[in-house]
């Protein structure tokens, strides 16, 4: 019975912190900040659904959490990819009117 | 026993909650993008290992703390990885840290400091003052040198003597 009350906590604090991150995501000035908030956001749900799992006695939910965290580090790197290129892009781009 | 666990798994997954909770007040309090980072990096490694320990200690003999320990080795992995990657990034595109002078004012827009130079100029990694201080140290280290044999000797010497 203690555990469940302890688990039940932990949950309450991680969607507090899954909250916090949204709306740091909702109001980053930059774009960094707003990836930084989804990565946050992704390492909370895992957390999340990993408590949950053992919340609900189902262990089906570590699968779910396992495939999130995989789909969730991929998707940052392919996001910080994408605004890196284009930074580069538009630094040749300055570099070439600048040429002209 | 089972007490004694539930009692650990308790603390530890107090700990993480408290870990994970800080990060986020941190991601929304902080001032500029690499303090927010600072924040969150830690906390997402420290408070996720402090959860899952937790956890791990309540499985028991199933497949189910293999599975946390999956993740948890991932986590551990590509958390601090994606940080790296995000830091990187923002450093490329140009975003200057937000620094400031000695006197603790901000420094105008366009003259953020280097954050190398900035540690030089501190006075405390410099340099000269590794010398001066090395320069100050040695004359001690010398005598000291010098003092050790000069006790010893005697020392040497009553031996020998009463040897003979």
């Amino acid at each position: 019975m203690m555990m469940e009350w302890v688990y039940f906590g932990a949950c309450v604090g991680i969607l507090v912190t899954m909250t916090l991150a949204v709306v740091r995501g909702l109001i980053g000035p930059t774009i960094f900040d707003r990836v930084l908030a989804v990565n946050m956001f992704g390492t909370k749900t895992v957390l999340f659904l990993a408590v949950v799992s053992y919340l609900s006695g189902r262990p089906d939910f570590l699968d779910l959490a396992l495939a999130y965290a995989l789909i969730n580090f991929i998707g940052v790197l392919a996001v910080l990819l994408f605004f890196q290129s284009r930074e580069v892009r538009r630094a040749a781009e300055a570099e070439k009117e600048a040429g002209k | 026993m089972d007490l004694a666990l539930d009692i650990i798994s308790a603390i530890l997954l107090a700990a993480g909650t408290f870990f994970v909770f800080a990060g986020g007040v941190g991601v929304m309090r902080m001032p500029d993008f690499y303090t927010r980072m600072h924040a969150a990096s830690l906390t997402d490694t420290g408070g996720a290992a402090l959860i899952i320990a937790g956890l791990l200690l309540q499985g028991g003999l199933t497949l189910a703390p293999v599975k946390l320990l999956a993740i948890f080795l991932f986590l551990f992995l590509t958390s601090p990885t994606a940080s790296y990657a995000l830091v990187n990034a923002a450093l490329l595109s140009g975003l200057k840290p937000r620094a400031r002078n000695e006197t603790g004012a901000p420094l105008p827009e366009g003259e953020a400091l280097q954050p190398v130079t900035r540690l030089g100029k501190r006075g405390t990694n410099t340099p000269q003052d590794n010398t001066g201080k090395a320069a100050a140290k040695q004359p001690a280290a010398k005598k000291a040198a010098a003092k050790k044999p000069a006790e010893k000797k005697p020392a040497a010497n009553k031996k020998a003597a009463k040897k003979s």
